[in-house]
Formats: structure tokens, C-alpha cells, sequence
């Protein structure tokens, strides 16, 4: 399979590794931005009829990382296997062993040492007094070399009319909080990725995603956030490395008393995988 | 809350360190037995760097200082500012009392309009932002990170210092012992990138914008970035490279023939403020004058 990799090469921090429906979000916004809300709606509509992306994961130099899927922390591969205890614990596999990992096959995971959280002083002063007050927050920094990227696949004429444009804008804006602060500023560059998959009818899913129906293998989260300064529900969404059967995973459209209505992406971008042969499993 | 958008304005230059400078890394509390007080650093690569969030803070609380003392005057120009009388709500403790600086951060006491319409008729939200009860105003203005140049980069990699050691006496106001700490500071002389993003959202403000924010930069030259202000740490200087307006349809297409770059090396805010419709006529006739 091969994908479009969008690759956002950092001018500065972020307050997080964005997720797809983040980034979408991020997308959607910028298309509004530089189009108008009808765009927007056409852009909802050819993502409804097939195109995806994924959320954002880690790059350094020609080095791709991908969510380990889940599939593998239900496989035995021996004890003599040494480094099983951080095959466990590794959140992240290389595009080669995420391939033998979609194969059930032995694999590795990498030392990284990509990005850092920090936490980080900002220093408010009384502009009458000079009193000064004190926050921190944290921050991901990234090593040189590394970034993040994200994959697309669908049409051409959509990610060259909308996702290359918004894309090019999201560079100058930021994506994610703290944007006033140069937070997640990033000089854009348009590439492919390629994935060997198996045959196979279950699918890991790139995307963190709001399934239509039980999914085979999952991890939860929950999510809510801000978005055009609003408040957003808290949503129950299956993690990046879940496995899932046939399952498109679907928008959750909120009134969120604008002008329009803000769609929350929840598609799963599916990779096939195999799974371990397990009662109750299939 | 109809935004438009025409493009944005990129500014570009050097900040140079005129004194030592000192970002603090950690809370800065005097303890006895003097604690290494560090500067702020990349962890990866271990360079100092001035964070966006410390630049753009400094540039508004200068700017909101002089808006403050102007008050009276500019009011006819923008029209929130006649919501406002000079001075701040800390007297009577309760925010919106009234005065200029309405908005309590933990102890102190800044200038921010409560909602989204005030905001935008006021020359500090419209520019820096603001975050009310109601409604937010997102800032005009995106301050990145100041990294070091390539220059002082490769003086450090061949062991030239960025950083001192400065040991400064406190006295204990209580016990009025000396207290001596260890301030590090980055050296005189060190230059850092900067690039501010401005965001063109109405024809009819973006040169007041662009004026008020050249004007916070050279109230910041004439002030200090960082701690020890008082002690003449933190004075610098912004030495321009130039600027850069990329129009929307820059954004659409990704034709670079859509930007228009303007070259002002070595000039200083005061000076391009001085030469301002000179140095963006090709912007302006781009907008469409107004
Ligand atoms: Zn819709
Ligand atoms: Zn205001």
C-alpha cells in the first residue's frame, strides 16, 4: 500500500502529537479559512466517501514510526525473545518492523529518543506593580533531524485542492494549543510512505476513531478539547493500534451553537493485519 | 465572528543581546546558600533560546503600558479604550472595575477586554489576543521561539562560551544578610532568529497593527527581555532582515509568485517605522489601499 506522507518539520514546540481528529479539525478550519464553509462541507463529503488520514506520529531523518499494533501484545514469542519487556512497553515500531509486527512475525522496537515533554516557566508581570506570577505547562521539543508526519489516502484533486492548501497555511498558524506562542509552527513538505500489509480482513487502524461497531482489539480514551472557542463534549474514541473488522468508523457532527456545524473525525484508517488465532477472538 | 483573511506578514531579524541576558528556567526564589539559577535551553541540543511566549509577553506589556498613559488620546482612534480609565482594578481587587489594566493573573494585574467586540476595538486584544469570559479574540500576532543563528551556533560547536556565571548579593530584607546566588546568564553580544507571524484579517487595520507592533519593539529596546532588568541584564536590540507577505492565494496554490519579500537589513523598528509606506507600498497596492 503506499500513502501520501505529509511531513510537518517543526519551527518550534507543540503542546501535544496531534491526533487525526485534531488534525482534521486543524484542516478543516484552514480550508474555512482560505475557502469558505461550503468547502468545508465538500471536504467532509469526500472524506464520507473514502478519504483518510491518519494521526500524527514521530519521524526522524529517514526513520518513519508507526503505533505498535495491538495484535502483538496478545502473541507469545518466547522467552529467549530477549527484549519482550520493551516490545511491551514500545508505543511506536519503525515502518520494517511495523510491517512484521502486521505479520505477526518477530520484531524490534526502537530506542527513541525523537522528541521530549518539558515543562516550562512563563513569567507574568503586574504592569503597575511588577509583581510577577509564575505557570508552567508542558511542551514537546523535537531533536534535530525529527518531526511528525501524517498519511492521506484518497483522491488526488482532494489533497490538491484542499489538504495541500491547508496544509500550507497550518505551517504559518500552528496546529494544537499555544499557536500565539509559535506553538506547532512547521515548515510543510509533500512525500509518499509505502506499507507492506498481509492479506487479511482485520485492519489496525492509523487513526484514533469513533467505531460503528465493537471493535476486535482496543484501547480507550477520552477526548473533548476547544474548537472556534468552544467546548467540545467529551467523546469515547478507540486509540491508534487497535484492530478492527470492516469498520469505517464515522464524523460525529456537534451544533455547537455557531454558525455551522463542527464535524469531529472519527474515520479509522485502516492497514490490514493478522491476528493471532484465539478463542473468542474471531 | 467573520474573520476575514489576505495573507499573512512575516517579519524577520536578528535579536541581538546588547547585555547578558537571563530567561530563567526555574522559579526564581532566592534561597540561602545560592541556587544555581540557570537559563532556559533546549533539551536536546542544550542551546539557550528566548521562547516565543517570553518575547510576546514583553511586547504586550510594554505596548499595554503606553496605551495605558495614552489613553485619554487614542480613545477617539479606538473606540473600546472608552470603557476604560487609566490605572489598574487592583485596589478594589475585582476584575472589569473599569481601569485599564482589568484582568487578574495569580498576583498581577494586566490589560485584557472581556469578549470578543472589545476586544477587536482595541489596539492591545486586536494585536495580542485576548481570552474573556465570554467570547475569545485569537491574536493577530504569532511570536515563535528566538533560536541562536547559525553564527553563534557554530562559535559555540568550536568552544567559544554562550553563558556566564554571574554571582549576584542579595540581602535578606528580614535578616539583612547577604545572600549570595549564581545567575547564569547569556553573554553580551549572542544573536538569536526571530519571526513574527501577523495575520491580515482587515484592510483597514493591518498598517495600525503592523505600526503598534513595531512600536512595542522598539519600547522593548528601550526596556529589557528576562529577569534583572533593574540590575541591566536583558537589553536588546532588533536588527531587521526584512519581511515577507504571503497573500492567500500563496496559501491556495504554493506559487511563490504570490509573495512579496521586502528587504530592510539592519534597519531597527524605529527606522522602518519611520520608513513604513515606503517599505510596504507593494503590500498595500496588493490589499488594495483603503
Ligand atoms: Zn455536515
Ligand atoms: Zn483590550
Amino acid at each position: 500500500m503506499e500513502f501520501r506522507a505529509i511531513l510537518l518539520r517543526p519551527k518550534g514546540p507543540l503542546t501535544e502529537i496531534p491526533k487525526a481528529d485534531t488534525l482534521f479539525g486543524a484542516i478543516a478550519s484552514a480550508v474555512a479559512v482560505l475557502y469558505d464553509n461550503k468547502a468545508v462541507e465538500k471536504l467532509v463529503d469526500a472524506f464520507k466517501g473514502g478519504a483518510r488520514i491518519s494521526s500524527a506520529f514521530p519521524y526522524f531523518n529517514d526513520t518513519f514510526y508507526l503505533p505498535k499494533p495491538l495484535s502483538v501484545e496478545l502473541v507469545d514469542f518466547g522467552k529467549e525473545y530477549g527484549e519482550a519487556k520493551r516490545i511491551r512497553r514500545a508505543k511506536y515500531l519503525d515502518v520494517r518492523n511495523f510491517e512484521r509486527a502486521l505479520r505477526l512475525e518477530p520484531f524490534e522496537a526502537p530506542e527513541m529518543n525523537v522528541y521530549e515533554k518539558v515543562s516550562i516557566p512563563r513569567v507574568v508581570l503586574d504592569r503597575v506593580t511588577n509583581d510577577s506570577a509564575l505557570y508552567f505547562w508542558d511542551e514537546v521539543r523535537f531533536r534535530e533531524g525529527a518531526g511528525l508526519y501524517f498519511l492521506y489516502s484518497g483522491p488526488d484533486d482532494v489533497f490538491r485542492d484542499y489538504i495541500e492548501p491547508a496544509v500550507r497555511l497550518l505551517g504559518d498558524t500552528g496546529i494544537g494549543g499555544k499557536s500565539t506562542w509559535g506553538f506547532g509552527l512547521f515548515e510543510p513538505e509533500f512525500s509518499k510512505l509505502k506499507i507492506d500489509a498481509p492479506d487479511s480482513e482485520y485492519e489496525v487502524t492509523l487513526s484514533n476513531a469513533l467505531p460503528t461497531k465493537k471493535p476486535v482489539l482496543w484501547r480507550i480514551f477520552r477526548k473533548g478539547g476547544w474548537s472556534f472557542e468552544r467546548r467540545k463534549p467529551k467523546m469515547t474514541f478507540i486509540e491508534e493500534g487497535s484492530v478492527v473488522k470492516n469498520d469505517p468508523g464515522r464524523f460525529e457532527e456537534l451544533d455547537l451553537g455557531l454558525s455551522f456545524r463542527v464535524h469531529i473525525y472519527g474515520l479509522t484508517f485502516p492497514v490490514p493485519t493478522l491476528l493471532p488465532d484465539m478463542e473468542g477472538l474471531k | 465572528m467573520d474573520r476575514r483573511f489576505y495573507g499573512k506578514l512575516v517579519l524577520r531579524g536578528k535579536i541581538r543581546a546588547v547585555t547578558g541576558l537571563h530567561i530563567g528556567a526555574q522559579r526564581e526564589i532566592s534561597e540561602i546558600g545560592g541556587i544555581d539559577n540557570p537559563v532556559i535551553k533546549d533539551p536536546h541540543t542544550g542551546l539557550p533560546y528566548i521562547p516565543g511566549s517570553s518575547l510576546k509577553g514583553r511586547l504586550r506589556a510594554l505596548f499595554e503600558v503606553l496605551v495605558n498613559s495614552q489613553l485619554n488620546n487614542l480613545k477617539a482612534k479606538y473606540p473600546s479604550l472608552s470603557n476604560y480609565s487609566p490605572g489598574s482594578c487592583r485596589p478594589q481587587n475585582q476584575e472589569n472595575c473599569g481601569k485599564f489594566f482589568n484582568k487578574r493573573i495569580n498576583r498581577g494585574w494586566i490589560h485584557v477586554c472581556p469578549d470578543y467586540n472589545t476586544a477587536l476595538n482595541c489596539p492591545v486584544c486586536r494585536l495580542f489576543g485576548a481570552s474573556g469570559n465570554d467570547s475569545n479574540f485569537p491574536s493577530r500576532v504569532i511570536v515563535r521561539d528566538a533560536f541562536l543563528t547559525k553564527e553563534w551556533q557554530d562559535k559555540w560547536r568550536a568552544g567559544e562560551p554562550l553563558t556566564e556565571a554571574k554571582i549576584e548579593v542579595g540581602i535578606d530584607r528580614v535578616t539583612s544578610q547577604a545572600n549570595p546566588r549564581t545567575n547564569e546568564r547569556v553573554v553580551a553580544g549572542a544573536e538569536f532568529e526571530f519571526e513574527i507571524i501577523y495575520n491580515v484579517e482587515d484592510l483597514n487595520q493591518w498598517k495600525d497593527d503592523v505600526k503598534n507592533l513595531l512600536t512595542a519593539m522598539a519600547l522593548l529596546e528601550d526596556s529589557y527581555l528576562g529577569g534583572s532588568g533593574s540590575r541591566g541584564y536583558g537589553k536588546v536590540r532588533f536588527i531587521f532582515e526584512g519581511f515577507e507577505f504571503r497573500s492567500a492565494e500563496y496559501y491556495k496554490t504554493g506559487d511563490k509568485n504570490h509573495v512579496i519579500s521586502i528587504k530592510a537589513e539592519n534597519k531597527s523598528p524605529g527606522e522602518i517605522l519611520g520608513e513604513f509606506d515606503g517599505l510596504f507600498s507593494e503590500v498595500e497596492s496588493k490589499l488594495g489601499a483603503r
